[in-house]
């Protein structure tokens, strides 16, 4: 999370590592006339979806046995060691097992009250939630650099645009910029947030899928590819940014993420911009169906734009959430049938 | 039709038999060749998206592998529409209203009560109430998302033909009336002239000019005019569900359209200038004439005009893509733009064939109204 | 004359009328131009009026995101009017000069496509695209702009045609032309008003045409047309200042600008004339 340092600073805010600082930061920016962040409720913004996973994942950490019941003979979970989940998914009839014993469903499971209690806190704080219904995700980069604002979530990708755009500005209105990791919930916010803390949206979090029954040449080929993007000599490309841009001559001295893959160096002179963090996590929390863009958009609407914005309250969101997502697991369910496996929905559902 | 369509000097007469048709399709073999690429093109796209599209309403496709017939189901789901009336809860032992600290009376949520009736309530949700008395009203529907663009259609419809006459009617008076014709003629030229910018400028323009300041951003046109009067008269206008409509509407102001006022001008100078005398000779003003012979001279262009106006609006949605994408909470969702998302974001191809079905039903039904209608001009003015 | 100064005044109020409107709809157009001569600064302490330090860079900073986009639509409407004229020329004729087995039923095959709205053969048609492997190339936009816009052009054409002095042309046929002679040394240069009328239509109408090429070009950068080029314009360049953005808008109508120069007289008299009404 990228901040106004100079601000925080001039206004002795000290940048926060807990959600509970990060919320009474939020306030101490709007106590000093400014808006702490500038968002956009629409699908192009992805500043208040993106933390919802990170979140909510965290808080069900303690149900990822009890959901992830197709696994692996002899596979447990352990939340300090994150390649315990390596090879293990949520699929599309676990999920729905789990959404009709409540475990899922965001009308009777307390995580997702939970979250929904925290993101409204934070829309409250953090944000202005009338505004953020009318503006458009291109324009919450520009209100950063510009001082509209005092926060920005993004990825390391921005710094090169940041410091290009603080560059060209007038000098008084340059400011020095600096970040924070995304600051973890504790059990001050609730006792589903006790074991370990955030993962960071960082490091390796993409897996690559070579679909099913694929035609065996592509894919020989398709493996052969991933194993060169992922060999140590490529990686070590990827994660070390430290260039000089040969058109202007500018020089980045900062680092992408740490990089997550074991044996690769940071190349000389970089300047990792926080530690690594890894915890075992599965993906549990929904906001939607798998592969089901219709509920997916739908979330944003009534998670984002109505509870968010201010026009229904939570009892009313956490209904509408599990009617969505329960359409979306059919949908679903009906999308994958050939991956479904019927006999486990059965024996796990009376 | 029969006049337009001259024999070539060398046809073959008119023949009777079988053996003969063969033979002038043989004859006439060079003209089918010209017109194959033609049907090629229309057969692949036209005809058969057409049927495609009339055929695939009828299925639960996403495009790729789920292919399912479900009928009239589509239909059903984008259709159905219930009242449903909730009662303030009662003691159960008194019998009396319950009421909460405020004094308020105190309802069951309409989305539990139609959980607890599902034989009557499947698959519902609420679409919108009002409360009339004690009693709350409830209007609930399969797919209220559709239900609430088709009223927003509606609105759009009525706005957008109005526009697309009143003003281009009152400009092309004017612009006949005017004693230059060089001027008449330069008018003319500047209500084309804004052609040239791409209409997605427009939009954009005005999305802009809808803006609230913040920080260093400015305020975008309309709120900076505002701002003038009063700032507390600033709003966010696209991003609240009571004034998103209005602001789409107010779109465009003062809604010049140049290529309607030029086809209503052409209807005016087609008056024979004798009717204009008579009516002058009767001693009568401008609002006289007007009324009296000019818009009913002009009811042809009208109704021209018309049609198209409606055609654009019930099919119409790029403007509000760009500008609100339905949104806030769909409150400015068009049946278009739903068909849209249906098939695009969310891969539901067979329910989006369905919406465009239900558009195309009714726009048959305006155009072929407004045919008819067209007809009996015609023969009027015979 | 007794109703002179009452109609002098009724003058003068329709001049002012008139001005008002157009001042209206014109103001965009100048909002636009105003801005790309500014600075993000400058708009700040000076909203409406003229630019005190204009800011050539913004052009140029625009010119090269901008222009790849005008060449792209140029290409595809330029293509696309070509292949509409040439079908609906040949085939207007055919429907207008010659008697064939199933002629009518054949033109009124074509007419009545003009009864079917765009919105309902909007997705089979984009998943005709995607089948015949056109998404993301040119062919997605200038076959079914082919196919949509011949349409019109026949039913129009063939009116036309019908309506041109016969003697003329049978003159030329008893001097021994074949048809393709007179086609294209009678027929076509008499036509050209009403050509161009439909060229100028169709050239606009593909021109601004932004939801299906979004939907089937979208995703291939290099050949997006100028509306979503410019919709996307903010996002792409967000490091762009907002005149520089402004600045792509006025460079994205010059060449419209250019068609209309040289077929403005055509268009307006085919407004004007009626010539548009079908």
């Amino acid at each position: 999370m990228f901040y106004d340092k100079t601000f925080f600073d001039a206004h002795g805010i000290a940048a926060p590592t807990t959600w509970n600082e990060f919320i009474d930061a939020c306030w101490a920016i709007k106590d000093a006339g400014a808006l702490p962040m500038y968002i956009a409720l629409k699908p192009n913004d992805a500043q208040w979806f993106w933390p919802t996973g990170m979140i909510g994942n965290f808080a069900m950490r303690s149900k990822v046995e009890e959901v992830n019941l197709l696994h692996a003979e002899g596979w447990t979970f352990d939340v300090e060691d994150p390649t315990s989940t390596i090879g293990e998914s949520i699929t599309v009839d676990e999920a729905w097992v789990a959404f009709n014993k409540g475990i899922l469903d965001p009308a009777v499971a307390p995580e997702f009250r939970i979250y929904a209690e925290m993101a409204k806190e934070w829309a409250d704080a953090c944000t202005d939630p009338q505004a953020a219904l009318a503006a458009d995700g291109n324009e919450v980069y520009q209100a950063f650099w510009t001082g509209q604002s005092k926060i920005f979530m993004n990825g390391t990708w921005f710094i090169s645009t940041l410091v290009n755009e603080l560059a060209n500005l007038p000098e008084e209105q340059q400011f020095e910029w600096s970040i924070f990791a995304h600051p973890t919930p504790t059990t001050e916010n609730g006792d589903v947030f006790s074991m370990g803390a955030i993962n960071q949206n960082m490091n390796l979090r993409n897996g690559f899928i070579v679909p099913k029954g694929l035609d065996p040449a592509k894919e020989a080929i398709a493996i052969d590819f991933l194993r060169f993007m992922t060999s140590t000599e490529e990686a070590t490309k990827l994660f070390s940014l430290n260039r000089v841009d040969e058109a202007t001559g500018v020089e980045y001295p900062w680092s992408y993420d740490p990089p997550a893959i074991v044996g690769i160096p940071m190349r000389p002179g970089t300047e990792a911009l926080y530690p690594r963090i890894d915890y075992g996590e599965m993906g549990l929390f929904l906001t939607s169906a798998p592969g089901d863009t219709q509920s997916w958009t739908e979330w944003l609407t009534f998670f984002g734009q109505e509870y968010l914005g201010g026009m229904i309250d939570i009892d009313t969101v956490l209904e509408e959430w599990s009617f969505s997502l329960e359409d979306g697991l059919e949908r679903s369910l009906e999308t994958y049938r050939d991956e479904v496996d019927q006999a486990f929905i059965d024996a796990n559902l009376p | 039709m029969a006049t337009l369509s001259r024999p070539v000097a060398d046809a073959p007469p008119m023949p009777s038999n079988r053996r003969n048709l063969l033979q002038r399709i043989w004859d006439a073999k060079f003209v089918y060749l010209i017109l194959v690429p033609t049907f090629v093109l229309l057969v692949i796209f036209a005809y058969y998206p057409f049927v495609n599209a009339l055929y695939r309403s009828l299925y639960d496709w996403n495009g790729v592998n789920v292919s399912n017939y479900v009928g009239m189901e589509n239909f059903a789901t984008l259709l159905s529409l219930k009242f449903a009336t909730v009662d303030p809860k009662t003691d159960e032992v008194t019998g009396e209203p319950l009421r909460d600290e405020a004094g308020n009376l105190v309802y069951e949520d309409i989305r539990r009560v139609m959980r607890n009736n599902e034989e009557e309530f499947e698959d519902f949700k609420a679409y919108t109430s009002i409360q009339i008395g004690d009693r709350q009203y409830h209007l609930v529907a399969k797919d209220p998302v559709f239900i609430r663009s088709m009223g927003n259609m509606l609105v759009f419809v009525v706005a957008d033909v109005a526009k697309a006459i009143l003003i281009p009617i009152l400009l092309a008076v004017m612009l006949y009336h005017l004693w230059s014709h060089r001027w008449r003629y330069i008018f003319r030229i500047m209500l084309i002239l804004p052609a040239v910018v791409p209409g997605v400028v427009y939009i954009l323009l005005w999305r802009d000019f809808f803006k609230m300041p913040s920080g260093n951003q400015q305020a975008g046109l309309v709120n900076q005019l505002l701002g003038l009067i009063d700032p507390n008269l600033m709003h966010t206008w696209l991003g609240d569900v009571n004034t998103v409509i209005p602001a789409l509407i107010f779109t465009g102001f003062p809604w010049v359209n140049g290529a309607n006022t030029l086809i209503l001008l052409a209807g005016l100078l087609s008056i024979p200038g004798e009717l204009y005398d008579a009516v002058r000779m009767d001693g009568a003003g401008a609002w006289t004439t007007f009324r009296r012979l000019e818009l009913p001279m002009l009811r042809g262009p009208i109704r021209l005009v018309l049609v198209f106006a409606l055609i654009g609006a019930v099919q119409g949605y790029t403007g509000i893509l760009i500008m609100t994408n339905g949104g806030p909470a769909n409150a400015s969702m068009v049946p278009g733009l739903w068909l849209y998302q249906n098939a695009f974001q969310f891969n539901r191809y067979g329910y989006a064939s369905a919406i465009g079905v239900i558009l195309f039903i009714i726009l048959i039904t305006f155009t072929v109204a407004s045919q008819r209608m067209l007809r009996s001009e015609v023969e009027y003015e015979g | 004359m007794r109703h002179q100064r009452g109609a002098l005044r009724a003058e003068v109020m329709r001049y002012i009328v008139l001005l008002a409107f157009l001042g209206g709809m014109f103001y965009p157009i100048l909002f636009m131009l105003l801005t790309t001569g500014k600075t993000n600064a400058e708009l700040s302490i000076n909203f409406f009026g003229f630019p005190r330090d204009i800011q050539i860079s913004n052009l140029t900073r625009a010119w090269d995101a901008v222009v790849p986009y005008i060449l792209n639509s140029v290409l595809v409407s330029g293509v696309a009017v070509a292949g509409v004229l040439a079908l609906a020329v040949l085939g207007a004729y055919a429907f207008a000069r010659f008697s064939f087995p199933g002629k009518n039923m054949l033109f009124y095959g074509v007419v009545a496509l003009m009864m079917i709205p765009g919105i309902l053969t909007f997705v089979p048609q984009f998943l005709i695209a995607r089948d015949l492997g056109l998404l993301n190339t040119r062919l997605a936009l200038i076959l079914p702009y082919i196919a949509g816009g011949q349409v019109g052009a026949i039913f129009m054409l063939r009116i036309f045609f019908a309506g041109l002095p016969q003697e003329l042309l049978e003159a030329a046929r008893v001097d021994g032309a074949n048809e393709i002679v007179i086609l294209f040394r009678l027929v076509v240069p008499l036509s050209i008003p009403m050509i161009m009328v439909i060229a100028v239509q169709n050239i606009l109408g593909t021109w601004n045409d932004y939801i299906w090429p979004l939907v089937t070009i979208g995703m291939n950068e290099s050949i997006r047309t100028v509306p979503i080029g410019l919709a996307f314009l903010p996002t792409e360049y967000a490091q762009i200042p907002y005149g520089a953005i402004m600045a792509g808008y006025t460079i994205s109508a010059i060449p419209l600008a250019i068609l209309f120069v040289f077929t403005m007289r055509y268009f307006v008299e085919g407004l004007s004339s009626g010539a548009l009404k079908l």
